[in-house]
């Protein structure tokens, strides 16, 4: 009983009240950016890295985690009340949600969809919890080409799966392979393109390119708007009624079943699994045609399946290393600046963070339970927070966060070219969330490519003779035959009737980014 | 009416992003802040790359990563060239671009003057004026904002997390 082990190390930890706080402060924090606009869970949780920095290993993931949960929870007040989706897995939220909101059924709305929420969770743990140790045991059998070809998929899997046009996407990716190069290059160790900078050859900081994208970018493109949304103070009754409960079952089961299974694909994560779960229940419902207008499937189970992908997306972070969506690549950054790489050791050299993230996650989905059902009409107000003042106080948090991690002032221009950089590729409609991960996932694959050639002696075959490795490349060919093959068709049917948008309108964005 | 976004930041700026309202994914100057800042940085890169020496005897160099990279943008950059409808650029008035500007403007100012002046004096100026100038809220409520997110982060960061920042010469040390 491995798994029973691991959760008891993992509970020792998180019983430790300062953890306990930390899992606390994350999900409550995770809860308000989650509701505010402007300020998602990616931003979020980039902004906070510099001050993890102090904090033990296993409580910086704990409480970041409660960040990105709980922003799933959060961002779903938004879609119902405002039709304004907080962060990305929340878009299909409005399609129903919003819809019961304006028939009076906002409360029932949020309350199936907080319980959705904490089901989804409380399985994709159970699901981590399961297949974790085993995993990480297959995976500490991979040798270089393994890694090398993995790392190469998950990239494959985040640019395809990305929102709007691929070019964009690639290129996003590859200016995240290209900033990872810079500094010493790891096999030679003579530098690489750092412009005769010695800031540089250390290479580039994640946290400051993770603050400047994501923080600053995000701050800097919504200078552009000004205004404030309309406020509903309404008191509101959560609990929906039972006959509401009866009709959300099958949804809330298919939603954990699609979440779980999803969140383990890299790129997919919470949004794709909403996404995947409203198609599923439009399909199955006896009356599609009540979707769109109200249906509380429709909320029930995308709720269910974002929390329960968002949490099983923890896996080949845990287990292997390899961060699937731009959230566990700053999951990855924060074990870094702790001195921790994760890999498939993780489990038996840190089992305290290991375990104490796992147990951590039922923890912090029933505090998020608790507070959701009685505070809904509390967080609301959040909302009256404008989007100038919120700027304000992520800059300085911010600056004097990227200033803190390395203690030089280089990193403070640093963060703001690269704000310049997030807020140019927005306005361009370029995905952040490719660069970012690109830039992880980059490291990994210099080095394991290099190594597996040292090992080979220039034969390339040997990332197809190794059985794993054939097997992770084929799955690449996949990949890309099957985007070609979707391509063509999509050209094809738009073709044929120039209105029809909806194959290519559906917002499968990159985890996280907005 | 060619709005500059940006001061002297090297390849990020986006000078061609003119104002005027165009269909989107039409004219020039758009295809060109969408695919040539790419391309351009795919084709430095590879030029950069090949100097550093991509294979040497039977072994990769420390070019061939960095040539992957860069072949991928080229590559995706040159794409987005001949696509015209990926040429998207949103509409933004000269005002927003200005307060962009602006916003850039205080940034670079924040890190000119934080060691200069040490955290708390440079917090409380640059937010003060991005409340005042960008979220244009009163004098009053900026004032207060600007008093409040100061001592947050002198607090936080200073007497919490004892991170070691310039202070201000006012300061305890």
């Amino acid at each position: 009983m491995d798994a029973l082990n691991g959760l008891t190390t993992g509970l020792s930890v998180v019983a430790d009240p300062a953890n306990l706080l930390y899992i606390v402060l994350g999900v409550l924090l995770g809860m308000v950016v989650g509701i505010l606009p402007g300020l998602g869970p990616t931003a979020t949780i980039a902004i906070l890295l510099p001050i993890t920095f102090s904090l033990e290993p296993a409580t910086s993931l704990m409480m970041l985690a409660g960040v990105y949960y709980g922003s799933m929870y959060g961002g779903t007040i938004t879609s119902v009340l405002l039709n304004l989706p907080g962060e990305a897995a929340s878009v299909v939220t409005t399609l129903d949600g919003y819809q019961m909101a304006r028939k009076g059924r906002a409360g029932p709305a949020l309350g199936i969809a907080a319980i959705g929420s904490f089901v989804g969770g409380i399985a994709g743990t159970l699901a981590l919890l399961l297949v974790a140790a085993p995993l990480a045991v297959v995976a500490a059998k991979f040798g270089y080409p393994e890694f090398a070809t993995m790392a190469l998929l998950g990239l494959l899997f985040v640019t395809a799966l990305s929102s709007g046009s691929t070019a964009k996407a690639f290129v996003a990716a590859g200016a995240g392979l290209l900033l990872a190069a810079v500094g010493l290059d790891p096999v030679s160790g003579s530098p690489r393109l750092t412009f005769g900078s010695t800031e540089m050859m250390g290479g580039i900081d994640f946290v400051a390119l993770a603050m400047g994208v994501f923080g600053l970018g995000e701050v800097l493109y919504n200078l552009r708007h000004s205004g404030e949304p309309d406020v509903l103070t309404r008191k509101i009754r959560v609990w929906p009624s039972r006959a509401e409960l009866r009709q959300s079952r099958g949804a809330i089961a298919r939603g954990t079943g699609i979440g779980t299974v999803l969140g383990l694909v890299p790129g997919a994560g919470g949004t794709l699994s909403s996404l995947m779960s409203y198609a599923l229940e439009k399909r199955v419902s006896k009356d599609p045609s009540r979707f769109g207008e109200g249906a509380i499937e429709g909320v029930a189970g995308p709720e269910t399946a974002n929390n329960a992908g968002a949490t099983t997306s923890f896996v080949p972070l845990l287990t292997i290393g390899i961060p699937s969506n731009s959230v566990m690549a700053l999951m990855f950054g924060a074990l870094l600046i702790q001195g921790i790489t994760p890999g498939p050791t993780l489990i038996t050299e840190q089992p305290g963070v290991f375990w104490g993230v796992i147990a951590s996650m039922f923890v912090g989905n029933l505090i998020l339970l608790v507070l959701n059902l009685p505070l809904v009409g509390g967080f609301i107000q959040l909302l009256r927070v404008r989007i100038g003042v919120l700027g304000a106080l992520t800059i300085l948090v911010s600056m004097v966060g990227v200033y803190a991690v390395n203690v030089r002032s280089f990193d403070l221009f640093f963060v703001v070219v690269m704000g310049i950089v997030g807020y140019w590729m927005r306005r361009t409609g370029f995905p952040a969330g490719p660069l970012v991960l690109a830039f992880v996932l980059g490291d990994i694959i210099d080095q394991a490519v290099r190594s597996s050639l040292l090992v080979s002696r220039g034969d390339f075959s040997i990332f197809v003779t190794r059985p794993v490795s054939a097997a992770f490349l084929g799955l690449c060919v996949l990949v890309v035959v099957w985007q070609v093959v979707s391509r063509v068709r999509t050209a094809r049917a738009v073709r044929g009737h120039r209105t029809d948008h909806t194959e290519t309108a559906v917002p499968t964005e990159t985890e996280g980014y907005r | 009416m060619s709005v500059r976004t940006t001061p002297a930041t090297g390849a990020t700026t986006e000078s061609s992003a003119t104002a005027r309202p165009v269909a989107p994914g039409r004219g020039p100057g758009r295809r060109l802040a969408v695919a040539g800042v790419p391309s351009a940085l795919g084709i430095g890169g590879l030029l950069l790359s090949a100097q550093l020496g991509v294979w040497d005897e039977s072994l990769p160099g420390p070019g061939f990563y960095p040539l992957l990279a860069s072949a991928l943008i080229t590559g995706a950059g040159v794409t987005l060239f001949l696509r015209q409808s990926d040429a998207e650029l949103e509409d933004a008035t000269p005002g927003e671009t200005a307060r962009v500007a602006l916003g850039i403007g205080l940034l670079l100012a924040y890190a000119v003057l934080f060691p200069l002046l040490g955290v708390v004096t440079t917090s409380f100026v640059i937010s003060l004026l991005w409340l005042k100038v960008l979220a244009r809220e009163s004098w009053r409520t900026s004032l207060a904002i600007a008093v409040g997110a100061t001592a947050f982060i002198y607090v936080l960061f200073v007497r919490l997390l004892q991170l070691p920042l310039p202070l201000d010469a006012f300061l305890p040390r």
